[in-house]
This record gives structure tokens, sequence and C-alpha cells, in this order.
């Protein structure tokens, strides 16, 4: 019986036939006709591969046994300073592989999805940013009519260093951008507000709580009055940060594009760091505090006395002056006067140890403000104690990437007069305000260092397993009980007979609030410009609360410019009041 | 003789000119070759005129084998049935010389002839058995059947030749061990097929079917019973519980029950359903259970695939399977049309309902491959990657695919391969369909044909179905290409199917 005899034989082969033709139209499909537009979809570039590479020799990135690729956080920090670039980067990283024994990255191995493809990503609506007591800092809000997501920040420019953005088209930055994927996260337990046409019931992401204060934050920033500069407050008991303020800030809200742009390319994108902890400055006389907690560390192991020397105005030796002679000179005198030339001498006699001291207190290091468990990471840029950066362009001399490094001062003995700046905070010292901020924090703490962070928690407090909570990180015992002691007395006779005794005072019911502070007013090094003034401090000296670090850029004095508004602050951040509103009020209650 | 039976010579002349076709693509792919090879004396690039002089022959081999297509033993006892399967073997060990070449020229292996062996040992153990289990069919099995064993080798040797390819690529970088010796596993699985297959076509006798027929309902209460075990003691992988783990080796179950319900419904339809339709001798009426029990047992066995494994492949390639064999065995046109539509409109309810999960997910990575499913598009950009004529054996990057060396095997072969290789394949599986319908229409006896036509269906279907799913044509089914993929459970279950065809080859038209 021939096959053509039956039919239904003829025909199933048939059917079978047109199936496995269609297999082959589609292979048609696919690999000749549409071949350029699918490989087009993978998308790695030139300069990123490069970049790629680079950081692959320098150990930035590392092999594993199972091909993906092992990143070291904070050496990729050091290396990358742009934090676009660097996501950018750990996105490819992600998605690429690396076998031990690589010299380079296969590019056929690194078939990365354009940027903006994300599998499944799209229709969460992101989810909202809340102070420490819920109230939104940043939430989306959805256009009916398009479906689309605007991102909304209530509190405008004022919050704009602290948090970043996300914008549809000009991306994301900042802590928005660190916060991505935990953000773009599914939260089942959050209901939507409305079905829409055609979405449907949108998803909702996951709510990250931070530990800012929006009040505090809000009048940080209408304190700094435009002024360049930045604030940031410290809750000392937890580490949190209460507020994180920078001027003049980009508002995050701004419709214009023209506006956008400019703001991300004028200065390579420079207006948009976030001054609070990417941004340093040179501390200026706020680093006597770290040179004398080294001298009281030293002191109690040698038993040695404090020195006393008679104070001349200059030394012409270390080329140290200081505005006026002040006769003896002892330790607390030298700090609340703000001498100079005694701490000059100091640093020059303790060399290496003040380094090691204001390492331990997070100098000379990136500090991590998220909790990476979570798979999310922001870290602060390095503040530099006796260290500075060394830029070198690969391949040298040429257009490309590129590093920088950190390279540590180490000849003591031979550059006394560098080391005699370093110790008031010139030359190859600078700061983050966070990291001085850090400074007041771990002396309030009588010596225990916390850890900064963002985070009070993640997810729907309502449900019970849906939140996790972060607490305190803890990051060591910094300087011994009695020298910080000794340094909150000091800094307490600065507020009353020192730089800062005209800085104000504020009062919680009548009562005059005490306060320990330690100004600062730092040479920028460029000629002509005005100096940096600086003010750290914490409030109530006897059982501190709060810490602050204030930066006034081109400031002037810091006891007449920076002192007053740290005063201010620390006192709003305790509900206390100045002193004419506080007598009104009295009077008012009286009448 | 051959000329005496043959109607004429024009009645040959298409035969012929397809023969003249395949002997013209081989000397082309032989002068191809000889060209690369001078290149490779010269010190120049080889790999890329070498692989096509491959992919040439490959065709040359198809082209022929196609001629033998409606070869009859009785009308052509000069054609060596050994012969074409040995061919297969060397297209295979051809493979594992570019896999060499190409790797070497890669550095992910040494280039010397000690690693020539490593590579090509799998290969030549496995021709070495194919070539004596055809020995063996030949001289006890009477084997007369040309195109069946060629078309599995051909194959079988292009699948392990990927393996080693991918194997020694993931060996070289020490990435998981056991994937190193994918290659090893595999011929050595190849060797249980072989004796599988070797043993059904000595042992599968007419009579030995017939006995079976008749105890034919133990068959799918055994699949299902063998679901219901997987369920209860299977482990969960990636989601879905398709494995019954017995000591080292873990059995995939779908394969056991798909050679199952094969003899099942081949039985049911040629003894009982033409008595449910003429009614039984002396007007005596069949009882409830043998009409409605089949049925009721086609339907819930999808059914109880689906719900046991969560995954709706297996379910949709038994429904299908039995839809096609109602239509084979009953002629009913419309009732199959019907249930294929009933499939598609479940399956739609399905996605809308996010049941199962698997089913929403594989549907809306279908849709749009590049913004769901990180895999698909993977599996696009290798066979993007490959263009036409391939990047040639060991020089492509399939092993960034994942499974690349199962499920996704056909994307590898098509993106080293080209659109010519993967094309091949499929042409491969035409063959292998053809011939098994040819077969089916030999038969005498209906159990015979329902049983070569259920094969061929059977394993046509699954090609389908993956093929699809992996170019992207269809949602994605997760199941083994027949043959090539690695994969024990399946290699030995399509094997023994096989050695069903070559057996049905020889009693069929006598019986």
């Amino acid at each position: 019986m021939a096959l053509r005899a039956n039919i239904r034989l003829v025909l199933t082969l048939v059917v079978l036939g047109l199936g496995l033709a269609a297999v082959v139209g589609r292979l048609a499909w696919v690999q000749v006709v549409q071949r350029r537009q699918i490989l087009a979809h993978s998308y790695i570039d030139q300069e990123t591969l490069q970049a790629m590479n680079h950081l692959l020799a320098r150990g930035v990135f590392k092999p594993t046994a199972s091909g993906r690729v092992a990143v070291d956080q904070a050496a990729l920090a050091l290396a990358v300073p742009q934090p676009d670039k660097r996501r950018r980067l750990l996105y490819c990283a992600a998605r690429a592989r690396l076998y031990p024994g690589d010299k380079k990255f296969d590019p056929r191995l690194l078939r990365v999805l354009a940027p903006g493809r994300r599998p499944g990503r799209r229709k969460v609506v992101r989810g909202r940013i809340l102070d420490r007591l819920g109230r939104p800092l940043a939430l989306s809000r959805l256009d009916q009519a398009r479906g689309v997501q605007r991102r909304y920040y209530p509190l405008g420019p004022a919050a704009g260093h602290l948090l970043g953005f996300h914008h549809p088209v000009f991306g994301n930055h900042g802590l928005e951008a660190a916060l991505d994927p935990v953000l773009t996260r599914h939260d089942p337990s959050l209901t939507g507000p409305e079905p829409l046409p055609g979405l449907g019931q949108p998803r909702l992401g996951t709510e990250v709580r931070l530990t800012i204060d929006r009040d505090l934050q809000k009048k940080a920033f209408q304190a700094l009055d435009g002024r360049p500069g930045a604030v940031v407050i410290l809750d000392v008991a937890t580490g949190g940060i209460l507020a994180a303020v920078g001027a003049p800030a980009f508002d995050p809200n701004q419709p214009d594009p023209a506006a956008w742009r400019a703001a991300r390319t004028r200065d390579q994108g420079r207006g948009l760091r976030a001054k609070p902890w990417e941004v340093t400055y040179p501390p200026g006389s706020t680093f006597k505090l770290v040179v004398a907690a080294a001298w009281l560390e030293y002191k109690a192991r040698t038993k040695l006395p404090d020195p006393v020397i008679m104070h001349t105005g200059r030394d012409p030796w270390l080329r140290i002056s200081d505005i006026k002679a002040y006769g003896r000179v002892d330790l607390q005198k030298a700090l609340y006067k703000s001498c100079n030339v005694y701490f000059a001498r100091l640093g020059v006699s303790l060399g290496p140890a003040v380094p090691a001291v204001a390492a331990r207190l997070g100098f000379n290091r990136p500090l991590e403000l998220l909790p990476t468990d979570e798979g999310i990471s922001l870290v602060t840029t390095p503040s530099l104690a006796y260290a500075a950066w060394r830029y070198r362009r690969r391949p040298a001399g040429g257009r490309g990437h590129v590093s920088r490094r950190l390279v540590k001062f180490t000849t003591f003995r031979r550059d006394p007069k560098i080391v005699a700046q370093c110790a008031i905070g010139q030359n190859l010292v600078a700061a983050t305000p966070l990291q001085m901020a850090l400074v007041a924090q771990a002396i309030a703490n009588r010596g225990v260092l916390l850890l900064p962070r963002l985070v009070a928690g993640i997810g729907n407090p309502a449900r019970r397993h849906g939140y996790r909570a972060q607490g305190p990180v803890p990051g060591g015992r910094v300087m011994s009980r009695a020298t910080a002691d000794t340094l909150a007395r000091a800094m307490r006779l600065v507020m009353t007979r020192g730089t800062g005794r005209r800085a104000g005072k504020m009062f919680i019911a009548g009562r005059p609030l005490q306060m320990a502070g330690k100004t600062g007013t730092a040479e920028t090094g460029r000629p002509g410009e005005k100096p940096h003034a600086w003010f750290v401090g914490f409030a109530p000296a006897g059982r501190p609360r709060v810490a602050i670090a204030v930066v006034l850029e081109n400031g002037g004095l810091g006891s007449q410019n920076a002192a007053p508004l740290g005063v201010r602050l620390l006192g709003e951040a305790l509900g206390a009041q100045p002193a004419q509103q506080a007598k009104k009020n009295r009077r008012g209650e009286k009448s | 003789m051959p000329e005496a039976r043959s109607p004429s010579l024009a009645g040959q002349l298409p035969r012929l000119m397809v023969m003249g076709l395949a002997l013209g693509l081989a000397l082309a792919g032989v002068w191809v070759a000889l060209g690369g090879v001078a290149g490779l004396a010269a010190g120049r690039a080889y790999l890329t005129s070498l692989n096509q002089a491959y992919l040439v022959m490959l065709w040359a081999f198809i082209i022929r084998v196609a001629a033998s297509l409606h070869s009859r033993p009785e009308t052509a006892p000069a054609e060596v049935p050994g012969m074409w399967p040995a061919a297969a073997w060397m297209l295979g060990l051809a493979a594992v010389l570019l896999v060499w070449g190409g790797l070497g020229a890669r550095r992910v292996v040494a280039g010397d002839w000690a690693s020539l062996l490593a590579l090509g040992l799998p290969m030549v153990l496995a021709a070495a058995g194919g070539v004596f289990t055809l020995w063996v069919l030949e001289r006890w099995g009477g084997l007369r059947e040309p195109v069946v064993p060629a078309v599995v080798f051909c194959l079988f040797a292009l699948g392990l030749s990927l393996l080693i390819r991918v194997g020694a690529e993931m060996g070289a970088v020490g990435r998981r061990e056991i994937l190193s010796y994918l290659a090893w596993r595999h011929a050595a699985w190849f060797g249980v097929g072989l004796a599988a297959m070797a043993g059904t076509a000595l042992l599968a006798s007419p009579r030995r079917l017939a006995r079976l027929a008749r105890k034919k309902y133990l068959l799918p209460v055994g699949a299902a019973g063998l679901l219901v075990v997987t369920w209860l003691v299977g482990p969960e992988i990636n989601g879905r519980r398709l494995w019954l783990v017995v000591g080292q080796m873990s059995l995939q179950t779908v394969e056991a029950v798909k050679l199952l319900m094969v003899l099942f419904v081949a039985s049911y339809f040629s003894y009982e359903h033409p008595q449910v339709i003429n009614g039984l001798p002396m007007g005596r009426r069949p009882g409830v259970l043998s009409v409605v029990g089949p049925y009721t047992l086609m339907l819930g066995l999808p059914l109880l695939a689906l719900a046991v494994q969560k995954d709706f492949g297996p379910a949709v390639l038994i429904y299908t399977f039995f839809l096609v064999m109602l239509y084979l065995a009953a002629g009913s046109r419309w009732l199959v049309c019907g249930g294929l539509l009933a499939m598609v409109a479940a399956g739609a309810v399905g996605y809308w309902l996010h049941l199962p999960r698997m089913l929403h997910f594989r549907v809306r990575a279908w849709l749009d491959p590049f913004e769901a499913s990180e895999h698909l598009t993977r599996g696009l950009w290798s066979l993007a990657d490959g263009g036409l004529w391939g990047t040639g054996w060991g020089v492509g990057s399939p092993q960034t695919v994942p499974l690349s060396y199962s499920d996704f095997a056909f994307v590898s072969l098509a993106e080293e391969l080209g659109f010519l290789g993967g094309a091949a394949v499929v042409a491969l599986f035409l063959l292998l369909a053809w011939r098994g319908m040819v077969l089916a229409a030999g038969c005498r006896d209906p159990q015979d044909r329902l049983l070569a036509a259920g094969i061929t269906v059977m394993i046509t279907l699954q090609a389908v179905l993956v093929l699809g799913g992996v170019t992207g044509l269809i949602p994605l089914a997760g199941l083994t290409l027949p043959f090539v993929s690695h994969g024990g459970s399946s290699l030995v279950v399509n094997m023994i199917m096989a050695g069903l065809l070559i057996r049905i080859a020889r009693d069929g038209p006598a019986s």
C-alpha cells in the first residue's frame, strides 16, 4: 500500500511538515532577515568595555568559579566617582561572565540588554520614600490618561541633595538611584488607590522609611537661605541622619527640560553632587578636635603632661600664625581660643598618630549609608586625613579613562610644615560635612562611634513580617571615655568663653540650652577667596541628643557665620526657641 | 530484480535526480574542504571554509537519504541499510575534528592530539556502538530499514558533538564539574539506548505486540501511577515536578508516559475502537467502560500531568498527540479542530488567570522576549549571532545561553551551524516523519500502522513544540529535543520507539 492511498496519513504528514516549515521560516526570520535588529538589542559600548577591562586589571572585578563577576564595592567607589557611570558598570558586570584566568572581558559573554530594558520592571509604581514619622519625601503619581508615572518631591529643592532624583528621561541619581532595586520591588501588602484603564490594578513598589526628619530638613534648608553650603544633623543615640541639606540645590520637581539638561551637563554635573557626603572641604579648625583626641590618647599611654606654650602669635619655623597673641596657652585654652600654633606643634610632635585616630573616626575610606544586605549601596566620598588623590589618565596622555587613587602622606619627618598645616585642618586634610558631624557624634557618644545610616526600615510596618527595621550600626570605640569627656568639656567652653560665645542662645521653656561646639575657618587655598566657615557641635551638652556639622562655602569666619546657624539648628532639632521669641512668648503668656 | 519491478526509467527519474544532486553537493563539499585544508597548510584561517564544507556535506547526506524515503525492502534489496548510518557517523567524527580545531584556535583546549582524543573518544565509542548494533540487527534481526537509523544516528551525532563542545568549554573554565562530563554521560546513555533499540527490534514480534494489546489497560493506568508517584515523592526542581530520583539517576517520568501512551492508543484504536463503532459479533453491545474509559484516560492524563508537574509542555504534547491519533484512527476532523481550539482557548484563559503561573510567564516571554525573559533573549541573540552560515563549530558562544545542552540545544546548534545547519536539523525530523508515515502506510495490520504513525507523530510533534519554543514561534514548552538534547530517559525512550519503527518496517508488509 502506497502512502498516497492513505489520505489520513498524508494529511497528518502535511500538517506536521507545515509545523516544521514554520520553524524553518521563523529561523530564517531570526537568523537572516532580522539579524541586525536582534543583535542591536545587545548593548555594550567600547567605552564601557574598556572601563570594565581596566577595572578587571586593577582587581575591582574578580572572576569566580561560577562565572559570575565579584565586585569590590569600596574599591569601585574609589575608582569610579561618578555614580551613574558606576551604576552602568555594575549593571554590565551583573550580566557578564568571567572565569578564573580570564585577563579580559569577552565582549560576546557580555551580552547585556540595552539600557531601560529590564525584564519585569515596568508596571510597578515606584515606592514612596518616607521620613522617620512616615511623611512622604518622594512619591510617584500616576498619570491616568497616559498610564505613566511622575515622581513628586514635596520638599522640592530642600531635599534635592539628600534624595537625588528619578526622572523618566533624565534617569536616576543619588539616593533614588541607590534605592532603585528596593523601590521597584513589588510589595503585595500595599494596595493601589484605583485600577487604571488598560493597566489594571497598579502594583505598588516597596516603601523605604528614612531616618530623616522632614521638618528639620526643611528648617535647615531655610536656615541656609540660599548661601552655598551644607548641613548634616545626626541622632547621637542611633547614628541616624536627621537632616542632610545642601545649597544651592536643584529642584527635582522642575518641569523644564532645559533646566534638567543644564543641571546634568554644567561642570560635568557637579552641581548635582550631594554636598553632605559627596563633596569634601578643608575642615580647618574643626579638625583640631581630632588632633586633640590623638594627643589625649597618646597622653593616656605615656602619662606625659599637657604641653604649655608661651604664645606670641606666630611660629616662624612652621610658618603658622594666629590673629593675635594669647600668652600662656594650655590644651583647653588652645581649643576654645582655636590656637593654630599650639595645634601645629602638637601635630608635628604626634606625627602619624593623628591620621590613625582620624582613620578610626571614618577618614580615608568610603562609608556605607545603606543596609547592603538588602542589595543596595550608597557610599560617601572618602574624607582625607593626611592623604591626597592621585589622578591618572589611561592610556597616558590620551583621551581615556581617568582613574584616581588615594595616596597617603608618609614623610612626617621630612615635611614638618605640611604636617603643621594638616594639624590645623588644611593642606592634605579634607572632610565631608557628614564626616565632621561624625566626629562630633563620637565625642557626644563618649567615644563610641555609630556609623551613619539613612534607612530606618524597609517595607510596610503594618505587616508583621513585611517590615525590616534597620538598627544602629556600631563603629566601635574610637577614643577612650575620658578623652571624649575632656573634649566635650573643652567644646562646652568654646561656647561659653571661646570662639562660639557670640553665637547666640536658644531656650527650652525659658531655660537656656547648653551646647558644645567648635568653630572653624578654613582657607580654600585659592587666592582672593573668602574662607569656608565651619561649625560642629552637639546639644544638650550634659546629655547629648543631636550632633551637627555646618559648612558655609566662602562664608567667612566660622565664629561669625557658621556658629549662629549651627546653634539655631541644634536648638530647632530639640524644640528650643531663640531668645527674643522665647521672651515674646513668655510675655504673651503673662498678658 | 530491481529493474524488473520498477515501473520505468521515467518513474525512477526524480529519484535519480535527487541522488545526482546529493552526489554533486558531496563533491562540492569535498572541493570546499580541500580548499580549506590548502588554506590551513598556507597558514590561513581555515575554520570558515571547513565549516561550510561540513554544512554542504550535511545537506548532501540529507538529500541522499531523502532519495531512499520511498524505498521498500522488497523493491530495492540493493540498498545497503548500514551504509547511510555509517555516513552519519562520519559526519559526527568530522564535527568532533572541527570542534577540536575551533576550540583549539580559541585556546579553550590545547591543540594537541591528546585533547583531540579526549574530545573524540565519546564519539568514536558511540560510532562503534552504533555500527555494531546495526551489524547485530542485520545479522539476526533482518534489518531492511535504511532511513530511520541514518536519521537517528545523524541527529544523535550532532547532539553529541554539541555536548562535547559545550562540555569542553564549561570544563575549561571550571564552571560546573558535572557539565564537563556531559558528553560521556550522554554517550553512556546512548549505549543503554542502543541496547534498548536492538532489544526492541529483536524482541517486539507481532505475537508479543498482540499479547501486549490484550493487556492494554495496564498501560495508561501504569502511566497514571507513574505520574502520581512522581507527584508524591519526586523532588521539585525549578518549580516543576518532572523527575523521579532513583539513586544517582533522575528519570523524567513523562518520557515513559509517552511510550506507554503510544502503545495504548495503537492497541485501543486497532482492536476495541472498531468494535465500539461496528458493534460486537452476535449483536452484543460493548460495555460502558470500554466506550468511555479510554477517552477518560486520554483526557485525564494530560490534566494529571498538568496538575502534577505545574508545567503545560508535557500536557500539551500528550493532548495534541491524542487528538492527532483520534483523527488517524477514526477520521473525525472536526473533533480534532475543536479540541485544538479548546486547548488554545484554555491556554488563553489560563494566561489571564495566571494559572498555572508557568504558563503566564512563558506566554508573556513569548509575546515580548526582550522585555520579559532574559533566557529567551539570550537564545535569540545566540541564533542571530549564527546568521546564514553560522559561527562554525567551537567558535560561537552557545554556553552563554542557559540550558544550552538540553532544552536549548537546538539554539546552540543553530548558532554554530547557522541557518543552514538549523534547517538541516529540521529537515532530518521531516525525513523521520515522512519515512514513518511511509512505513505506516506499508503496514497491513492496523495495530502496526497506528503504532508506526503514533511513534512518528509523537517524535515529530515534540520536535515541533521544542523547536518552535526555542526560536520564539510558540510559547516555550520545556521539552527535550528528541535524540539531540542531553537527557538519559528521553534518549532511551526515543531509541525504543526507533527500535519499534525498525521492527515494524520488517514485519509490517509481511504480516
